[in-house]
């Protein structure tokens, strides 16, 4: 009987009956089942309003979504362009660095395609780089920032596996770097292939341009430097950002307006937080009720009955982290980043703690991971958002990814094996 | 009839939409508040104080860790931290501010109690307000508060305050501790300095014997001699920084994060932006859509229905067992957004189910005609 209404839940969740549906059936199924109230499913949501954290997800949505909706993307085109334009590939890099920036901001909600593919891919074939190479660098670029802080899918990693958001945010930046820097050198290797020409640095420009850019471009320094020079904690550092950023969009920039007017085509605020919020409130939902499946799992200590099974097969760390790597890989193009975060960590967290893995340098793997199944095929959800921006067949798409799949693979192998890689900067 | 129904919901999005942006608009300004609080004003109230009194003040000990009620001051509800590191060189200031907000709330009906005397038990003390300077009337301690200023006493020890630990509000700078063994994980006691009978010494001297454990108090109010004055402005600003130091803030914020949520979720649903794995529906023909999308959406209205029942009970659990959240809020209060927000969700997605069903009607009609 529970298996059979148990699948069909998972038949309603491929036919796109809301995650959080998905996951409060299963939970009222199973406390009902276990003979427990399903009181007990709104008592652990309600353990939500005691997290010091919960509060940066709104507010570092906000930020970021204020960002979106501003200038700021044609602004750090432009200013990354001025100092970086020089290099062999280039534009490329700087197709890759500024993605990475509003990724890490946004959330990898694919905001960053949307927002800055427009203007970045006509940049990319009028330089002469093949419009595959184009296509395929913005698609898998468009997750690329997720490792670096303040992303929310590290915030909400912390508090759903209860590590220290401080060091996963440090311990996230070398393997992001990694992933970047691997991009960054194929973008070379086409760019010398394909004799790109490249433009010559401009002095001029490129202090113009940054100083047009300059107060995005501060936006990480000030993060940064509030929550690392011990000043302020992430969740202040949060409210900082928000201020910060809506400060700078509204009053210098002027790129957003503070109420909507006619005949004033610039979003403005109310519209800003309504759209962020529609997502704050889909991953929270989420969170919440997941909280009380993940109660009823350890409490019949699932995990522990996993373990138990897979200790029968795999008996070293290394095995572990191959068959993690292609379990979440799957997990990763299945699923969107926040929702996987949300049920699977509950359950590796205990396992991969019986094999030695550190619980930061799990996060960073996990985050890596989920990353790459972004633009795992066949459905990896940036693909489905670059056919939709660019209007191009899905299939084609793969293809165009392939590359840059198999490059990130390669850097999460190492990722995932060189623990040192991640944790050299918290020890 | 459908049209109708959509205009109802329009209305329902809009007010929903508006309150979103004024809770997110309250929230910003909060938290925006907190961190010019703790990172602004503390600090000018502290340097102030602090000069004032350099040549009684002696080097309290860290009383960081004393307090085992509460999380680490980095974890501590929201914006806590924030201080941890003032204590070091303030001169026995600080560590406290770090733990006075423990998720838990020790501190019970704390800020608020400004003007909340009244409704404490204890009622040793007259409603507050004005009584900044309320000094000497208690019986029960025979200390005068601080500087002459700001101590109101806090409860006696024969009433045992609901209202948990020391019985109110950070009167206790200077704070005679009630001498039961109430006065857990607050921050009144700014500053225990260790030993130090000056009162007030470097700070706001709660002058207690040090204890490893706040249940260890001793039974009987520590006799203190009169702490010094402060000069008229400290005293001002110190009055004023404690006056606009508004505990509840960070409960508060966390609990708008959770109206916000659901708010948001509440709009996510209208504009069909949960979060869903939907790998099928991709590859289905067309015609089918709005039926899935019905059964779905059904399924959706069935689950959201339950989860509100399980938060109505957990409401009534709670309303069985009142705990203050903040001086003016109940814990069932603002757990009444379980209920309602799931109803609203149920609401929401009852009329998708009536939408798809229309759109799969009229496409059937005119695939016929």
């Amino acid at each position: 009987m529970i298996v059979v209404i148990g699948l069909l839940l998972f038949l309603a969740a491929l036919l796109g009956a809301p995650l959080f549906v998905v996951l409060g059936s299963f939970a009222l199924l199973l406390f009902w089942d276990s003979g427990t109230s399903i009181v007990v499913l709104a008592e652990e949501q309600y353990k939500l309003a005691t997290n010091p954290h919960l509060i940066t997800i709104p507010l570092f949505t906000f930020a970021g979504f204020v960002m979106a909706h501003s200038k700021a993307g044609d602004r750090l085109v432009r200013a990354s362009r001025a100092v970086l334009g020089w290099l062999p590939g280039g534009l490329a890099i700087v197709v890759v660095a500024t993605c990475a920036f509003f990724t890490t901001f946004t959330g990898a909600s694919g905001v960053t395609i949307v927002a800055l593919g427009g203007l970045l891919l006509p940049m990319l074939t009028t330089e002469k780089y093949p419009e595959k190479f184009g296509l395929g660098l913005i698609t898998s670029s468009g997750s690329i920032g997720l490792l670096f802080p303040p992303s929310l899918p590290i915030i909400l990693y912390g508090i759903v596996a209860m590590v220290s958001i401080d060091k996963l945010f440090i311990a996230g930046i070398l393997p992001g770097a990694l992933m970047m820097g691997v991009l960054a050198v194929y973008s070379i290797f086409i760019a010398r292939k394909n004799k790109v020409p490249r433009i010559p640095f401009v002095a001029s420009d490129a202090v113009m341009t940054v100083k047009e850019a300059f107060w995005e471009l501060l936006v990480p320094v000030v993060v940064l430097v509030s929550i690392y020079g011990g000043f302020v904690t992430i969740a202040e550092a949060s409210a900082i950002a928000a201020i910060y950023i809506l400060f700078i969009e509204v009053f210098v920039t002027k790129d957003i307006a503070i109420f909507p007017k006619e005949g004033d085509d610039r979003p403005d605020i109310g519209l800003i937080i309504r759209e962020s919020m529609v997502m704050v409130g889909a991953i929270l939902i989420i969170l919440g009720v997941a909280l009380g499946l993940t109660n009823y799992l350890v409490q019949e200590q699932v995990p522990m009955k996993i373990l138990a099974f897979i200790q029968q097969h795999i008996d070293n760390k290394f095995t572990f982290l191959l068959l993690l790597t292609v379990f979440l890989l799957i997990v990763g193009c299945l699923m969107d980043i926040f929702s996987a975060i949300v049920v699977v960590v509950p359950l590796i967290t205990p396992i991969a703690a019986e094999y030695g893995v550190d619980p930061i340098h799990l996060g960073i793997i996990f985050l890596a991971n989920l990353e790459i199944g972004y633009i795992t095929p066949p459905v990896g959800l940036n693909l489905f958002i670059s056919s939709l921006a660019f209007d191009r067949p899905v299939v084609e798409l793969y293809r165009m990814a392939l590359p840059f799949l198999f490059l990130l693979l390669c850097a999460l192998l190492v990722i995932t094996l060189w623990e040192d890689l991640s944790l050299m900067m918290i020890r | 009839m459908l049209d109708l129904i959509r205009s109802v919901e329009e209305k329902l999005v809009r007010a929903e939409g508006w309150l979103l942006v004024f809770l997110v608009g309250l929230m910003l300004t909060l938290a925006v508040y907190n961190v010019l609080y703790r990172n602004v004003l503390v600090p000018i109230q502290a340097k102030l104080t602090i000069q004032e009194h350099h040549t009684v003040a002696k080097t309290p000990e860290p009383v960081a860790e004393r307090d085992t009620k509460t999380e680490p001051a980095e974890e501590s509800g929201g914006f806590g931290g924030g201080f941890g590191a003032e204590s070091d060189d303030e001169s026995g200031f600080g560590g406290d501010f770090a733990k006075d907000e423990a998720p838990g709330d020790e501190n019970g009906g704390f800020g608020g109690d400004f003007a909340q005397k009244a409704d404490e038990p204890a009622d040793d003390q007259a409603g507050f307000g004005g009584d900044f300077a309320q000094k000497a009337d208690k019986p029960a301690d025979d200390q005068a508060g601080f500087g002459g200023d700001f101590g109101d006493k806090p409860s006696e020890a024969a009433e045992p305050a609901p209202v948990d630990d020391n019985g109110g509000f950070g009167g206790d700078f200077a704070a005679t501790e009630a001498p039961a063994a109430d006065n857990g994980g607050f921050g009144g006691d700014f500053a225990q300095n260790a030993d130090s009978d000056e009162g007030f010494g470097g700070a706001f001297g709660d002058t207690k014997p040090d204890q490893p454990s706040p249940t260890e108090k001793p039974s009987e109010p520590v006799v203190y001699e009169d702490p010094p004055e402060l000069s008229g402005f400290a005293k001002f600003v110190d009055a004023f920084v404690q006056a606009v130091k508004l505990e509840w803030i960070d409960v508060l914020l966390r609990h708008l994060v959770l109206v916000v949520g659901f708010l948001g979720a509440m709009l996510a649903t209208q504009r069909r932006k949960h979060i869903t794995i939907d790998a099928l529906s991709k590859v289905l023909p067309e015609k089918f859509l709005p039926w899935i999308d019905a059964v779905t959406a059904a399924l959706a209205t069935v689950i959201c229905a339950f989860l509100a029942v399980s938060g109505a009970d957990l409401v009534s659990i709670s309303r069985e067992y009142p705990k203050e959240l903040m001086w003016w809020a109940d814990e069932w209060e603002f757990q009444l957004v379980f209920p309602l927000g799931f109803g609203l969700l149920a609401l929401h997605f009852a009329i998708r189910v009536l939408e798809s069903l229309a759109i799969g009607f009229r496409a059937n009609e005119g695939g016929q005609s």
